[in-house]
C-alpha cells in the first residue's frame, strides 16, 4: 500500500464536539514497563514531523488513518475484491491491489476482511474514548506509582487533543508522561506540556546538519524546546535510540551528555536505548521501504561503553535497573485547578 | 560480609562451595534415577490382609500399614542428610492394590514403554503382581466396587470420554491431606498420638456398636503409630550400621547424626530444625504407603519450621547456610516420591509428581504479617534446587513486606513456573464458603496444585471434573457428541430452530444441569464405597479432631468436614462460543444457526471466512465485558448448581476453575467450537484465557479473570500468565511483576503463576532432551520436568509460549 491508500480527509479534522476534542492514534498498548515510571498505558498518537530511517512505528508517521495490508493473516476468500466499489482491492497474498487506480482510503474492504489481515492503522477517536481506556488500568498505575504515557509519532503534534486528555487525567489523579522527539510547536503546545508529570525527550544528534540527514529536520527547535521544558522544572529523561554507526559515536554521546548536564537542570539522566528491528513486519503492511536493512543492532558491551561516555560526563544513566527515577521518589499527584 | 576476618570469609566459601556441591552430587543421583513402579509396600499390605481376614477393615488397613513400616526397605543414599524412600529404588511409586490393581494388568505391556510418564516395572516384580496380588484383591478393590455401582448412564459420560472425569476417586485413595505438624506431630510425636489413642480407648466399653467402632477405630490408631516409630528406628539402625562401614569420617558423623535423628523422630516432637525436616519426610512417607494418592501437603512449612531454626540460630547449632542445605535436601527428597499413574492418569497429571504443596508467606491465625526469615530460605532452595516438588505457593496480602514480594517475583523469572502465588484474602474467603470460622481460615495452606485448604478439614476438594465446553457442543447437536455421534446429553432441539441468542444459552445451561446431577450422583456412590471399603487411619492420626470423637475422616471424624469439588473445564471456550454466536448470528447476523453448525460439523472445512469472523468476535481475557460477564455468569451458575448438592454428610458440593492438564483430553473429545477453535485443540487452561486470544497485555487479561467471583470457586482457580523473558529485565521488571500481583490481587482475584520463558527455548529442549534433564516448567497449577511430559503436554505449553504478533 502507498499514500494513495490513505483516506485524505480523515484525523485531518479536529472537531470540537459537545467539549469533546478528536485526534487520532493508532494504539493504546495497555501495560508498558519501558515508557515511564511504573506500569503505564501508553497512547500512541499519529502524525511526526521527523522522518527518522530506523523508525519503529512507521504507521506513526501520517497523521491520517491508514489501511494496513498484512499477508500473514490473508485467507484469500475474496472479500475485500468484493466489496471495492472500484475494483481496486485485492488479498493482501495476491499482492492487496490490483495495477492502476487510486485508493480513497473508504474502508469498505476493511469492513469487509473476516481475518483482519486489512486493518485500520489510525481512527479518528473523542478524548473521551481515550480517557476511558486509560482509566481501565486505573488499579494498576495506583499499585505502581504509574500512569500514562502519550507516544507517537509525536504526540505534540495534537496538542489541544492531548490537553483535553490530561486534564482529564490530572482531574482523578492520573500521572502523565510524554514520550517526544522534541520537534513541535512551542506556543500550540506549551499549556499541554504544563499539565505533564514527565517527560521522556529524544536527542538523536547533536550536530544540525547529521541530524537533518538521518531525521529529515535539523535540532534547532528540537533542543530549544527541551530547555523550555526543562525551564518549567517538569522532571525530564533525555533518551538516545543507539542506532550503529548513525549516532553512535562517543563523540555524539558525550555532546549530548554535555548538553544535559548544563541546559537541562530538570533531566534526571540519560536512557540509551539500543536500536532494533520489531518494526519490520509494519514497514511491509504499509508498502513503505525500510532503509536499514544492512544494520545490526549495537551489541552490550557497545551500549556499556557508551553509558561510560555519559557517566563520565556526570550525568546519571537510567536502565532498567535504575527505575526511571534513580533516587525513587514516587510521582506526586498535582492538585487539580 | 563486611568486616568479617578473612579466615573466617575464606572458611565460610568453602563451606559454601560444599553445599553446592553436595546438591550437585544429590541432583545427579536424582537424574541418574529411573522413576520405577515399587512394590514392597504391595506386597506387604496384601500380605498382611491374608492374616487379618475377618477383623474390622479400619484395623485390617492398619495392620497392614504398620506391616509395610516394619519390612520395607530402608535404603540410605549417598550425600543424603534427609532420608528415606518408599522401598527399594530411589525415585519410586507404590501401587496400591486395594485401590486399583487392574489399570496395571491391563496397561502391564505398555507401561514401562508408553509415552507419558513410564515406570520401571522388573520382571520378577511383575511376575509377583501377577501371583500374589491379584488373585487375592480380584473382586475387592476400591474400582471393581465404585464400577459396580456405577449407573450405566454414568459411565457412558463419565468414564474415558473427556466429559465427565472421576477417575482420581475410583482408582486411587483421596490424598488431599495437609498432616498437622503444629498441633498434632511437632507437639506429641507418634509416642504422643499413641497414648492418646490408648488412654481414649479406655473410655470405652464394648456394649454399644458405636462404641465398639470407637474402639475400632483407637486400635487402628495405635498400629499405625508403631508403623511409624517402627520406621524410624529401622532407619536409625540403618544410618547407624552404614556409619560404621563408613571410612569417610565426615560422612561417618553425617550418619551417626541422622541415626540419633531417627531415633527421636517421629517417635517424640523434633528438638532440632533437622529433625524438624526429617520428621516432615517421615510423614510424607506415611501418607504415600498408607495410599498412593496426590496432594499430601506440607502445609505452611516456614510457620512450623520457624521455631525449630530460632532456637537452632540462638543456640549456635545451626548456621543460616547450613539450614538452607538441609531444605536443599528435603525439597530434592520431595521430588523422588510421586503418585503413580493410570495411562488416563497420565494424560492428566503428567510429571512424576507428588503434587505436594508447601506454602509460604500468609497471615497468623490473628491476622498478622507470617512472613519470617524462612520463607525467604525456602524460597532461595527452591531457586537453587530448581526441581518440580514441593510445589511452593506464596500467600500476598496487603501487610506482605515488598521485599518478600520482590524475592517471589525473582523466583518467578527464574522460569520454573515457581511459586504459585495467591490471594492470601481470597483464600480466606474461600475457606469460609467452605464452612470454617475466620481463624482458621486465615490459617489456610496450599493443597495440591491451587487449592486452598487447611490441615484442619477434610474435604474431596476435586471430586472430579466436567467438561462445560461439551455441553456447549451438545447444544449446537442436540446433545450428541461432534467426534462420535453419540447421545451424550440431552436431546434439545434443533439449533437452527434457536429463535434468541437467550434460548441457546438456557439450552445450554440446561445441558449443564444435566452433567452436575450426574456428576452428584457419581460421587455420592464414590463416598459411600470409600467410606465403606477404606477408611484411612493413618490420615486421622495427623488431622484434628479424630482422636476426639473416635471417629474415622471417612465417617466425619475430622473437626471441619468440607463438601466435595467439582471442576469446569473449557468454561473460557464455552464464553468465547457464546459470545461469537452472539456477534457473529444473532447480532451482526453474519451467518445463520444453521449455517454455524453446518461449518462446526466440517471443522470449518471451506468455511475458513466464518471461522475469521468466530475468531475476531470478543474474546474472553481482553477486558471486554461482553465476553467476561458471560464467563462470571457461566462460573456463577456452576456455584449455584453445585452447592444444592449435598454430599454423604450432608454438606454443599462447590465449583472449581483449576487446571492441570485436562484442558488436552477435554479438548481432544470435541468437534470445532462456536469460539473459532478446531476439532481436537486443547481448552483454555484454568481459569486463564483460551491460548492467543488475550491479545491486550497483562492487565486487561487480569482484569478479565478478576471479573470471575473467585471465592464462590473455593476449588480454586488458576491463571497462568506467560511472559517473555526479555519484558521483564532489570529491577523494573521484577517491581513491574510485583505491582501485577498487588493489583491483580486488589481486584479480587485467587491465584496467578508467571511462565517466563521463550518459546525457541522450549523448542530446543525439544530436540535437544538432554540439554534439559532438569528444565522444570509450569504446567498448570504445578510444575513438571520439560522433558518428562509427552509430547501432547510439551506442545500445549510451547503453544501458550507463543504469543501472537502481528
Amino acid at each position: 500500500m502507498n499514500e494513495a491508500a490513505v483516506a485524505p480527509e480523515k484525523g485531518r479534522r479536529r472537531v470540537f464536539r459537545g467539549g469533546m476534542m478528536q485526534g487520532v492514534i493508532f494504539e493504546i498498548e495497555r501495560w508498558s514497563l519501558s515508557d515511564g515510571p511504573g506500569t503505564r498505558t501508553v497512547v500512541f498518537l499519529k502524525g511526526c514531523p521527523l522522518r527518522c530511517q530506523w523508525c519503529s512505528n512507521p504507521e506513526s508517521q501520517s497523521k491520517k488513518p491508514q489501511i494496513g495490508i498484512f499477508t500473514a493473516k490473508c485467507i484469500q476468500c475474496g472479500k475485500c475484491a468484493e466489496a471495492c466499489s472500484i475494483d481496486l482491492a485485492r488479498p493482501a497474498k495476491d499482492g492487496g491491489f490490483a495495477e492502476g487506480g487510486v485508493c480513497a482510503a473508504c474502508g469498505d474492504c476493511v469492513e469487509a476482511c473476516p481475518s483482519r489481515s486489512r486493518r485500520w492503522l489510525g481512527k479518528l477517536v473523542d478524548s473521551g474514548e481515550v480517557l476511558e481506556t486509560i482509566r481501565r488500568d486505573m488499579v494498576f498505575y495506583r499499585k505502581s506509582a504509574g500512569g500514562v504515557t502519550f507516544s507517537g509519532g509525536e504526540p505534540l503534534t495534537q496538542p489541544a487533543f492531548m490537553k483535553e486528555i490530561l486534564e482529564g487525567c490530572r482531574k482523578v489523579g492520573i500521572h502523565t508522561a510524554v514520550e517526544t522527539c522534541g520537534a513541535f510547536n512551542w506556543e500550540a503546545s506549551e499549556a499541554a506540556v504544563r499539565l505533564l508529570d514527565f517527560v521522556m525527550f529524544d536527542l538523536k544528534h547533536m550536530d544540525p546538519v547529521r541530524h537533518a540527514e538521518i531525521t529529515g529536520a535539523s535540532n534547532k527547535v528540537i533542543l530549544e524546546n527541551a530547555k523550555r521544558v526543562a525551564a518549567l522544572g517538569i522532571p525530564m529523561l533525555v533518551r538516545i535510540p543507539v542506532i550503529t554507526g548513525i549516532n553512535d559515536d562517543p563523540e555524539n554521546i558525550r555532546a549530548t551528555a554535555e548538553f544535559v548536564r548544563d541546559h537541562l537542570p530538570s533531566a534526571v539522566g540519560i536512557e540509551a536505548l539500543p536500536y532494533h528491528k520489531l518494526g519490520l513486519t509494519k514497514y511491509a503492511a504499509l508498502g513503505m521501504e525500510y532503509q536499514l536493512h544492512h544494520i545490526t543492532p549495537p551489541d552490550e558491551a557497545r551500549m556499556e561503553m557508551l553509558r561510560g561516555v555519559i557517566s563520565e560526563a556526570g550525568v546519571a544513566c537510567i536502565t532498567p535497573d535504575t527505575g526511571y527515577i534513580p533516587d525513587p521518589v514516587q510521582p506526586k499527584l498535582k492538585a487539580f485547578g | 560480609m563486611t568486616g568479617m576476618p578473612a579466615a573466617v570469609l575464606k572458611e565460610e566459601i568453602n563451606r559454601k562451595d560444599q553445599r553446592g556441591a553436595r546438591r550437585e552430587a544429590l541432583m545427579e543421583q536424582f537424574r541418574k534415577a529411573t522413576p520405577a513402579i515399587c512394590l514392597e509396600r504391595t506386597l506387604a499390605f496384601t500380605r498382611s490382609h491374608k492374616k487379618t481376614e475377618g477383623q474390622p477393615v479400619i484395623v485390617r488397613r492398619a495392620k497392614a500399614f504398620r506391616e509395610v513400616c516394619e519390612s520395607i526397605s530402608t535404603p540410605i543414599f549417598d550425600h543424603e542428610l534427609v532420608v528415606g524412600t518408599l522401598g527399594n529404588g530411589h525415585r519410586l511409586g507404590v501401587l496400591c492394590p486395594e485401590m486399583s490393581w487392574r489399570w496395571l494388568v491391563e496397561e502391564m505391556d505398555s507401561i514401562t514403554t508408553r509415552e507419558a510418564e513410564p515406570y520401571a516395572f522388573s520382571d520378577e516384580n511383575r511376575k509377583r503382581f501377577l501371583e500374589e496380588i491379584v488373585p487375592y484383591w480380584k473382586g475387592q478393590s476400591l474400582e471393581e466396587f465404585c464400577l459396580d455401582r456405577m449407573p450405566e448412564e454414568h459411565k457412558k459420560i463419565g468414564i474415558g470420554t473427556g466429559v465427565m472425569d472421576t477417575e482420581m476417586k475410583w482408582r486411587s485413595g483421596v490424598g488431599e491431606i495437609t498432616p498437622d505438624h503444629q498441633d498434632i506431630l511437632f507437639k506429641k510425636g507418634y509416642l504422643g498420638i499413641q497414648r492418646e489413642a490408648e488412654e481414649n480407648r479406655q473410655k470405652f466399653d464394648n456394649l454399644s456398636p458405636e462404641s465398639r467402632e470407637k474402639i475400632d477405630f483407637y486400635n487402628a490408631v495405635i498400629e499405625i503409630c508403631e508403623g511409624m516409630i517402627r520406621l524410624g528406628l529401622r532407619y536409625a539402625d540403618a544410618a547407624a550400621a552404614l556409619g560404621a562401614k563408613t571410612d569417610d569420617p565426615v560422612r561417618r558423623r553425617e550418619l551417626e547424626q541422622i541415626s540419633e535423628i531417627c531415633r527421636n523422630v517421629p517417635a517424640h516432637p523434633p528438638a532440632s530444625f533437622h529433625e524438624g525436616l526429617q520428621m516432615i519426610f517421615f510423614v510424607q512417607l506415611g501418607c504415600l504407603l498408607a495410599e498412593s494418592s496426590p496432594a499430601f501437603n506440607v502445609g505452611r512449612f516456614d510457620q512450623f519450621m520457624y521455631p525449630l531454626y530460632a532456637a537452632d540460630i540462638a543456640s549456635g547449632n545451626i548456621t543460616r547456610g547450613e539450614a538452607l542445605e538441609l531444605i536443599e535436601c528435603l525439597w530434592i527428597k520431595l521430588s523422588e516420591v510421586f503418585w503413580l499413574l493410570t495411562e488416563n492418569g497420565a494424560k492428566y497429571y503428567a510429571g512424576y509428581c507428588g503434587f505436594q504443596n508447601l506454602t509460604l508467606g500468609g497471615r497468623t491465625r490473628n491476622g498478622r504479617d507470617a512472613t519470617n526469615e524462612l520463607s525467604y530460605l525456602a524460597l532461595e532452595a527452591t531457586a537453587g534446587v530448581g526441581l518440580h516438588q514441593p510445589s511452593v505457593s506464596v500467600s500476598i496480602h496487603p501487610e506482605t513486606p515488598e521485599e518478600f514480594l520482590i524475592e517471589v517475583c525473582r523466583l518467578a523469572r527464574q522460569g520454573h513456573g515457581m511459586p504459585a502465588i495467591h490471594n492470601d484474602r481470597i483464600a480466606t474467603e474461600m475457606m469460609m464458603y467452605k464452612g470454617l470460622p475466620p481463624d482458621e481460615a486465615r490459617d489456610w495452606n496450599g493443597l495440591g496444585c491451587v487449592v486452598p485448604s487447611t490441615r484442619k478439614v477434610s474435604e474431596w476438594t476435586y471430586a472430579g471434573q466436567y467438561n462445560m465446553a461439551a455441553c456447549l457442543e451438545w447444544t449446537l447437536n442436540r446433545g450428541r457428541s461432534r467426534k462420535t455421534g453419540r447421545q451424550l446429553g440431552l436431546a434439545t432441539k434443533d439449533p437452527a430452530e434457536f429463535t434468541s441468542f437467550e434460548e441457546l444459552k438456557e439450552t445450554l445451561l440446561d445441558q449443564v444441569r444435566h452433567v452436575i446431577k450426574i456428576a452428584h450422583e457419581t460421587t455420592l456412590i464414590q463416598q459411600t464405597v470409600h467410606r465403606e471399603i477404606i477408611p484411612r487411619p493413618f490420615f486421622s492420626t495427623v488431622v484434628d479432631g479424630c482422636m476426639e470423637s473416635g471417629k474415622d475422616l471417612t465417617r466425619g471424624g475430622a473437626l471441619y468436614n468440607a463438601g466435595p469439588g467439582w471442576v469446569i473445564v473449557g468454561c473460557a471456550d464455552t464464553a468465547n462460543g457464546l459470545a461469537a454466536i452472539k456477534k457473529v448470528v444473532f447480532d451482526d447476523k453474519k451467518a445463520t444457526m444453521a449455517e454455524l453448525c453446518e461449518a462446526l460439523d466440517n471443522n470449518f472445512e471451506g468455511r475458513e471466512d466464518l471461522r475469521q469472523l468466530l475468531l475476531n468476535a470478543p474474546k474472553y481475557g481482553n477486558d471486554d465485558d461482553d465476553v467476561d460477564e458471560l464467563q462470571v455468569e457461566l462460573s456463577d451458575f456452576s456455584d449455584r448448581e453445585f452447592r444444592k448438592c449435598k454430599d454423604i454428610l450432608g454438606l454443599p458440593f462447590h465449583s472449581a476453575i483449576m487446571g492441570l492438564t485436562f484442558n488436552i483430553p477435554t479438548g481432544n473429545s470435541l468437534g470445532a467450537l462456536p469460539c473459532g477453535r478446531k476439532a481436537g485443540v486443547p481448552l483454555a487452561e484454568g481459569s486463564s484465557p483460551h491460548p492467543g486470544t488475550d491479545v491486550s497485555g497483562p492487565t486487561a487479561c487480569m482484569k478479565s479473570v478478576a471479573k470471575i467471583n473467585h471465592e464462590s470457586q473455593p476449588g480454586g482457580t488458576l491463571l497462568n500468565l506467560k511472559f517473555l523473558p526479555r519484558v521483564l529485565e532489570g529491577e523494573r521488571g521484577l517491581q513491574g511483576l510485583a505491582a501485577l500481583v498487588r493489583a491483580y490481587f486488589e481486584l479480587g482475584a485467587y491465584h496467578v503463576q508467571f511462565n517466563v520463558v521463550d518459546a525457541d527455548t522450549l523448542l530446543d529442549a525439544q530436540i535437544n532432551p538432554d540439554k534439559y534433564r532438569n528444565f522444570v516448567v509450569r504446567v498448570a497449577g504445578y510444575c513438571a520436568i520439560f522433558t518428562e511430559l509427552t509430547r501432547d503436554v510439551q506442545n500445549e505449553i510451547i503453544r501458550r509460549t507463543i504469543h501472537e504478533t502481528l
